[in-house]
């Protein structure tokens, strides 16, 4: 499964390294590895900065929701036009500090399928040990026609 | 989360949970859009939430119903009678 071609992300802000196991319409395991390379470390210093920022681990997470999405919908081409939109979370926890070396594990769980919006929920693991649990992040599909341009 | 059997103010809290406001501001009546500032995707959120607390399924074509605390106790005690 070539994660390129099922987001529409790209480096420097492609946070899924690799998907290890899909069941579409219930659940994904995927992993980020964290390198010193990040974008992220350019400049940084002091080693408490090293703790990679949770706001990518979250982005992280919900990119591989996002996949799980696409291959969970029975016309993967409907997509082609349609913006993900990570709308809710909800149950939020950091546990620990991911750091360069840790390679994430992220587990996705579909609770719920409306129309154009997905409910998921999940955590992250590091070597088994829980880093990050979502109760709740609802995703919205929008067709990208809708969305206004930057001004 | 537990299956629930449903109270009128255990589901008030569970909604306020939800919403992030105060029990005491999801009154009876007040409107989940209108007066709650509530928006599509929150909607989804509480009926999900209700979903999971009391072991039922909304159908796509109930979900606008679910507008109101009073609305959504009586589709909840609807679907559990």
């Amino acid at each position: 499964m070539n994660v390129p071609d099922l987001l529409p992300h790209r480096y420097p802000i492609l946070l899924v390294d690799r998907v290890d196991d899909v069941v579409p319409g219930e659940r994904l395991s995927a992993v980020k590895a964290v390198t010193c390379a990040e974008p992220c470390y350019a400049g940084v210093a002091g080693l408490a900065c090293w703790a990679y920022p949770a706001v990518l681990l979250v982005e992280s997470w919900g990119q591989a929701a996002g996949i799980l999405a696409v291959v969970s919908h029975p016309d993967p081409a409907r997509w082609a036009d349609q913006v993900m939109l990570a709308g809710v979370m909800a149950g939020v926890e950091f546990h620990r500090p991911v750091y360069p070396g840790d390679v994430v594990r992220h587990e996705v769980a579909v609770e719920r399928v409306f129309d154009d919006t997905v409910i998921f929920s999940g955590s992250s693991t590091v070597d088994g040990s829980p880093v990050l649990t979502l109760s709740r992040m609802v995703m919205a599909f929008r067709p990208s026609s809708v969305l206004g341009e930057a001004s | 989360m537990t299956v629930g059997i449903l109270d009128r103010e255990q589901l008030r809290g569970r909604i306020a949970e939800v919403l992030e406001v105060n029990p005491e501001e999801v009154g009876d009546d007040a409107a989940f859009i209108d007066d709650l500032g509530v928006d599509s995707l929150m909607a989804l959120e509480i009926v999900v939430v209700l979903e999971k607390s009391y072991g039922v399924k909304f159908q796509e074509a109930e979900l606008r119903q679910v507008a109101s605390l009073r609305q959504a106790y009586d589709l909840v005690a609807a679907k559990l009678s």
